[in-house]
């Protein structure tokens, strides 16, 4: 008792300064400001200049020439819609599904371990070696998919040959990805729901249904919305499976933001590149503060 | 529970076990074919080999496999070491401090998770300190990238140790670094742990970021190898699904021997009860 009130008054001896020293941050804020925010504040200078493959120093500054040039350009219009039918049937597919197999997992399944063990293994694999299986699955030519199809007397489809069968299978790679962890995920919420609330509910006679609605619906909801800030971001995101599975072709028809900019790099046009970049950024930034003033939990993630 | 749910249940049960063929039979399909002859493996269907092909295996392996192996374990190692310490040890005097400039830096690391990686700026920023192409460079960028993300998970998990601690240990003579490694990095364990594993699965499974950052194919990490393996090999689906095996291979055995530890590592910071 005698120590605690001493260690009580020395509270206000402590010297902060002395303590956590700021010298301790010098590392980690010097990486990240090298690595992360020169490139993504000053970095996005190299899209008002003439930087490309021919021409890699001497650099000029063009102004708004390659920002007009891209949106000019008629792949940008391709990706931006792309990138966001991509995000959004991944967001609304996984969120869903994620919910609805948590729930019936969570009405003590016997195999409910083994099951989930089960349905997270692709969230562990690389978007690369799931792009790889889904152009297996979705090969015009004994494809698994068109196997499939055959057997029931239907035509082969040339899934990766037209633009909206093959974001459709690029989206059904990503969706394939990801359930498991949104079930994982919604169903640890559940979990964490105290059993209490759900006892009271019962005792007070209310049906399963009643029960979801107005108990663990609105308490898994937290959980719920960071999910989906989560998958929409990196659904926004998508690169690999797209590039593995399609490259962004047949011409451009499966482009998205992370591709496009990634093809434009590659075709030597390094300052349209960085414009794309440069508009992507600020187009994320726009939707995470949009879904902040719609869901204003964003702070609830840390 | 009554008859009548304990039998909606089994039902259940059954179905849930039916739609795991969705995940199954692709990996299934993967695995069988990676055994299969060239001829047998264009038929991507989970028969069992007719002749089963080890040799397959022995293939994938010349072709530069185990230098890609020996680049990966490098720079996802290298990443995860420096991420998590750089990050806690932010974390640590941000938490602790809690001054004005502390918050302000927190608010700006917590944007880091929703920019997008600004690539060609990296490039042209690595060129000119003379980091690009190399294996330590990718790995100071994964640290940068994944910073935000690690650090707010550091960040609760120190609130939520008390300041008590560090009082009776500054009594005792320790602060700033000793007093971070005697009385805090003894109880970081698990969410090193966490925030470890977490990591380890973004670095080891990424295409985007080495794709860009790396030039040369000798630095190349696995999923780039894979990626050009299939670019040359992408009628031997025989050869690219031993590939596919073998890059695996790592993540599986590590979520095999260590499932709690993979499955709350990769949801970490996302359940909110």
């Amino acid at each position: 008792m005698k120590a605690c009130l001493f260690l009580r008054k020395e509270k206000n001896v402590m010297n902060k300064k002395k303590v956590y020293p700021y010298y301790m941050l010098y590392v980690p804020v010097i990486v990240f400001v090298i690595f992360f925010i020169i490139p993504s504040t000053i970095g996005y200078f190299y899209a008002f200049t003439n930087w490309s493959a021919a021409r890699t120093s001497g650099l000029k500054f063009i102004g708004l020439q390659n920002i007009i040039e891209v949106l000019s350009n008629y792949k940008v219009p391709i990706a931006f819609v792309n990138t966001i039918v991509y995000a959004l049937i991944k967001t609304i597919c996984v969120t869903v599904l994620g919910f609805v197999f948590a729930y019936i997992l969570n009405r003590k399944i016997r195999t409910q371990t083994a099951l989930r063990t089960v349905y997270f293994i692709p969230s562990i694999l690389s978007a690369l070696v799931v792009g790889l299986i889904f152009s297996a699955l979705f090969q015009t030519r004994h494809g698994t998919i068109n196997s499939m199809l055959n057997a029931l007397g239907l035509a082969s489809v040339d899934w990766i040959g037209s633009r909206w069968s093959a974001v459709f299978a690029i989206a059904v790679a990503e969706v394939w990805r990801n359930v498991g962890y949104a079930i994982v995920i919604t169903l640890a919420g559940m979990q964490s729901i105290s059993s209490d609330y759900l006892e009271a509910a019962r005792l007070d006679g209310a049906s399963e249904w009643q029960i979801f609605r107005n108990v663990t619906l609105p308490l898994i909801m937290p959980t719920v919305n960071v999910n989906i800030l989560f998958s929409l971001i990196y659904g926004l995101k998508m690169f690999d499976l797209i590039y593995v599975m399609t490259g962004g072709g047949p011409g451009s028809a499966t482009e998205s933001f992370g591709t496009l900019m990634m093809n434009e790099m590659s075709a030597g046009r390094y300052g349209q590149s960085v414009a794309i970049n440069l508009i992507f950024t600020i187009f994320l930034v726009i939707v995470s503060m949009v879904y902040n003033r719609v869901s204003s939990r964003w702070e609830r993630v840390d | 529970m009554n008859k009548r749910t304990k039998k909606t249940n089994l039902i259940l049960e059954i179905i849930l076990w039916v739609f795991s063929l969705v995940t199954i039979y692709p990996l299934l399909m993967i695995l069988l074919t990676s055994f299969k002859s060239k001829g047998e493996a264009a038929y991507l269907n989970i028969n069992i080999p007719s002749e089963w092909h080890f040799e397959n295996y022995v293939t994938v392996l010349e072709k530069n496999f185990l230098q890609s192996l020996g680049n990966s374990v490098f720079i996802t190692f290298l990443s995860v070491l420096l991420v998590t310490s750089l990050s806690s040890l932010f974390a640590f005097i941000i938490v602790r401090r809690d001054t004005r400039l502390c918050r302000g830096f927190y608010r700006v690391i917590t944007m880091g998770i929703i920019a997008p990686f600004a690539a060609l700026p990296t490039i042209r920023l690595l060129q000119t300190i003379g980091l690009y192409g190399s294996r330590v460079g990718l790995s100071l960028v994964y640290s940068a990238l994944y910073m935000p993300f690690t650090t707010m998970l550091f960040s609760s998990f120190i609130r939520g140790i008390p300041k008590e601690l560090d009082e009776a240990a500054v009594m005792d003579g320790a602060h700033g670094p000793g007093l971070f490694v005697k009385v805090l990095l003894p109880l970081l364990k698990p969410i090193l742990a966490t925030t470890g594993i977490l990591n380890f699965m973004w670095v080891w499974n990424e295409l985007q970021i080495p794709m860009y950052l790396l030039n040369s194919s000798s630095k190349w990490t696995l999923p780039l190898s894979v990626y050009n393996f299939y670019g040359q090999f992408s009628r031997s689906w025989n050869l690219v699904c031993a590939d596919v095996v073998l890059v695996s291979l790592p993540v599986i055995l590590l979520y095999i021997f260590a499932q709690k530890w993979v499955i709350d590592g990769m949801t970490a910071g996302a359940v909110k009860g």
